[in-house]
C-alpha cells in the first residue's frame, strides 16, 4: 500500500513519491511528502484514537490513551515528548472520559506483544486500525462512540 | 473554500410526490428457519500470524431482530425475532468471548434491542467485562422507562435513527409519527442522563433534508452523528427510485463538507460511515480526525465484528449473511470463528486482484479495495467494484460520463439479501435536465 499526502493544492490525495499531483499538475511540496504524522499506539478504542488524532491535529497533545505514543522515526517523537503534560492542562475532561469508559477494556500492551510477533503482518492489520488514522472506520450501522471528542475538535 | 450548503434535490418535484406516495412493495416479513446448524465452510486448521494479529475493537450486535418499525429501507427486514436467537446465557457468554478476543466498544442494535429480554442484563456485563457500550434504536418505543433501565445498566451513548424531515422519515419508516417518536426518544434520553446521537440514512428522499436533521440534532444536543448511504440491501432493495445513483455524489459531497464544517463549529462528532468515499477533494474534510486524512479500506475481519441475533458471526454487521458469515457461535469459539474462518480472513488476505471494472484501474485502488464490502456484495454479488465513490464520480464527470445502477433481478426477501443490478455507463448530458 501506498502512503498519501494532501495536495495543498487541489486537495487530492497523491502518494507521497509524486514529484508532482497528478490532477492538477502542481509539484507536491517538499515539506508536504515529508510530513509524517505520530502513530497512536496499538489497542485503542475508536474514542481514544479519535481523541489522539484531533489532538495532534490541533496541536494540543497527542496522548489521547494517556501513555506514551509507539515509536516512529520522525517527527511524532516531539510529539510524544510533551503527551501527558499538555494533556493534564488541557483537554482533560475529553481525555479522562476516553480512559475513564476503556478502564479494565483490553490491555494494550497486549495487541502491542501481539503484534511484534507478527512483524510484516502488520501492515495488512494496519489497514484497518491506526495506519492511517483513527481505528476502525465506522460500519454503516453503528453508533458514534460516546466520548472522547467533547473537548477537542479538528 | 467550502461550498454553500444548499442541498440539489436528486429528484424533481414531480418524482418526490410519486416516490412519496409510492405504497410499500407487496411483500411480508421473511419465513425464517433455524441457521445455526447450516453447513458452512469448515474452517482452517491453523491459525496465521495475521490472525492473530487482527483484533475486533469494535462489535456490532443485532441482539435481536425482532422490532417495533417495519422500515422500507431496513437491510435485514426486521419485524419478527429470528427463531433461534440466543439465549440470555448464550448471549452472556458470548459477551466474556468478546472481551477475552480484544473488544472495547459492543453496539447492540436490531430489530430493536430493546426488545430483547435481556437486553439490560446483556449491557450490565458488556459494562462488567470492561467494554464500551452503546445503542442504536428508530425510537418508537425507547419510553422515559427504557431510557432509564439504559442509563441504569451503563448504556454509554444512544444513537436514534432519523432520516430526514417528518415527511421523509414517516415515508422511510413506514409509520406516520415514527418522526414524532424518534425525537421523544432522543428527549427520554437525554433526560435520562444518556448521551445522545443520531443516525441517518442518506438516499434520494433523504439526501435534501441533511441540513434540517443537522439542525435538529443541534437542538435537542446530540454530540454525534453518523450517516450512511442506503445499500441496496434487504427492503432498500425492493425500491431502487429511492437509492441514490452514482452520479448523485457529485452533489452530495460539497453539501457533506460543509456540514462537517458545521458540526465541527458546534462541537458535534459527525462520522461518515465507511460506504461515504472514496478519496474525493473532500476526503481531508470528512476524515479530519485520520492520522493523514483518509481512510484506508474495510475493516470487517480487521477491527470491526458483525454478530447477527442467532450467533453468526461476521466481519461487519451489514454483509450479507449468505455468503459473509463466517461460523455460528453454537458450533465453534468467536476466537475459532474470527481467526479461522474463511469470510472473516477475506479482508486480510485481500489483494488488489480482486478488483475489477473502474476500480482495478483506479489510482486509489492499493489503498481503497473499492471501499465498502457490503456496497459492493450487495450490487453485484461479489467485492472489488463500487460505482458509490466520489473519485469516480467525479472522472467520470471529467470525461462526459456518468454512472447509473438498474435493477436487474430482485432480492429474494430474507434478512440482508440482496438483487442484482447493471452497472450503466451513459453520456453525463442528462444530468442537467
Amino acid at each position: 500500500m501506498n502512503d498519501l499526502v494532501l495536495c495543498t493544492s487541489c486537495s487530492r490525495h497523491v502518494r507521497r513519491a509524486e514529484a508532482r499531483c497528478p490532477f492538477c499538475g502542481i509539484p507536491v511540496a517538499v515539506e508536504t511528502r515529508a510530513a509524517r504524522p505520530p502513530v497512536a499506539p496499538a489497542g485503542l478504542s475508536r474514542a481514544k484514537l479519535y481523541a489522539f488524532h484531533a489532538a495532534v491535529a490541533t496541536g494540543v497533545a497527542a496522548g489521547a490513551c494517556g501513555g506514551s505514543t509507539a515509536p516512529t522515526d520522525d517527527a511524532g517523537s516531539a510529539v510524544d515528548a510533551r503527551s501527558n503534560d499538555a494533556l493534564a492542562t488541557d483537554g482533560q475532561s475529553t481525555i479522562d472520559a476516553a480512559n475513564a469508559a476503556d478502564a479494565g477494556a483490553q490491555d494494550a500492551s497486549t495487541d502491542s506483544s501481539l503484534i511484534a510477533e507478527v512483524g510484516a503482518d502488520r501492515a495488512i492489520v494496519d489497514a484497518g486500525t491506526d495506519g492511517d488514522g483513527w481505528g476502525p472506520p465506522p460500519p454503516p450501522y453503528g453508533c458514534v462512540f460516546p466520548e472522547g471528542c467533547g473537548d477537542v475538535k479538528v | 473554500m467550502l461550498p454553500a450548503m444548499d442541498p440539489r434535490d436528486p429528484l424533481s418535484p414531480v418524482e418526490r410526490t410519486a416516490v412519496l406516495r409510492a405504497p410499500r412493495p407487496n411483500r411480508g416479513l421473511p419465513m425464517l428457519t433455524p441457521s445455526a446448524g447450516q453447513d458452512r465452510r469448515p474452517l482452517a486448521t491453523e491459525t496465521r500470524a495475521v490472525d492473530r494479529a487482527a483484533r475486533p475493537s469494535y462489535a456490532v450486535w443485532e441482539l435481536t431482530l425482532a422490532c417495533d418499525l417495519a422500515c422500507r429501507h431496513c437491510g435485514s427486514r426486521a419485524g419478527r425475532a429470528r427463531p433461534d436467537e440466543l439465549t440470555i446465557e448464550e448471549a452472556l457468554d458470548l459477551v466474556r468471548q468478546m472481551r477475552d478476543l480484544g473488544v472495547q466498544e459492543v453496539a447492540l442494535i436490531g430489530g430493536e434491542a430493546y426488545l430483547h429480554d435481556g437486553w439490560t442484563e446483556v449491557v450490565r456485563e458488556i459494562r462488567r467485562c470492561g467494554m464500551q457500550s452503546t445503542l442504536v434504536t428508530g425510537g418508537r418505543g425507547m419510553t422515559a422507562e427504557r431510557a432509564r433501565d439504559a442509563a441504569q445498566g451503563g448504556v454509554q451513548s444512544v444513537a436514534v435513527s432519523i432520516d430526514g424531515v417528518e415527511e421523509t422519515h414517516d415515508r422511510l419508516r413506514a409509520l406516520p409519527g415514527s418522526h414524532t417518536a424518534a425525537v421523544a426518544a432522543l428527549r427520554n434520553c437525554r433526560e435520562a442522563g444518556l448521551p445522545i446521537a443520531v443516525n441517518t440514512q442518506v438516499n434520494r428522499l433523504s439526501a435534501r433534508d441533511l441540513p434540517d436533521v443537522l439542525d435538529l440534532l443541534l437542538r435537542e444536543g446530540a454530540h454525534g452523528w453518523q450517516l450512511q448511504l442506503t445499500v441496496p440491501v434487504g427492503r432498500a432493495a425492493d425500491e431502487p427510485e429511492v437509492i441514490l445513483q452514482p452520479y448523485d455524489l457529485l452533489d452530495l459531497f460539497p453539501v457533506l463538507a460543509r456540514l462537517k464544517a458545521r458540526c465541527d463549529e458546534a462541537r458535534v462528532t459527525m462520522l461518515a460511515g465507511n460506504n461515504v468515499g472514496y478519496f474525493g477533494p473532500y476526503e481531508h474534510v470528512l476524515r479530519s480526525y485520520c492520522r493523514s486524512g483518509y481512510r484506508r479500506s474495510c475493516s470487517a475481519g480487521l477491527t470491526t465484528l458483525g454478530i447477527e441475533s442467532n450467533g453468526d458471526v461476521k466481519g461487519c454487521p451489514s454483509l450479507p449473511t449468505d455468503a459473509w458469515v463466517g461460523g455460528n457461535i453454537r458450533q465453534h469459539s468467536l476466537r475459532d470463528i474470527w481467526e479461522r474462518s474463511a469470510p472473516l480472513r477475506h479482508t486480510r488476505d485481500r489483494t488488489r486482484g480482486e478488483l475489477w471494472g473502474y476500480c482495478a484501474e483506479c489510482y486509489y485502488g492499493d489503498e481503497c479495495r473499492a471501499g465498502c464490502t457490503w456496497m459492493t456484495t450487495s450490487l453485484f454479488g461479489r467485492p472489488g467494484n463500487n460505482p458509490y465513490c466520489h473519485h469516480r464520480a467525479l472522472e467520470m464527470d471529467r470525461r462526459g460520463k456518468r454512472e447509473r445502477v438498474e435493477l436487474a433481478s430482485p432480492a429474494p426477501g430474507s434478512p440482508f439479501d440482496h438483487a442484482r443490478w447493471d452497472l450503466v455507463v451513459e453520456d453525463a448530458a442528462a444530468r442537467s435536465q
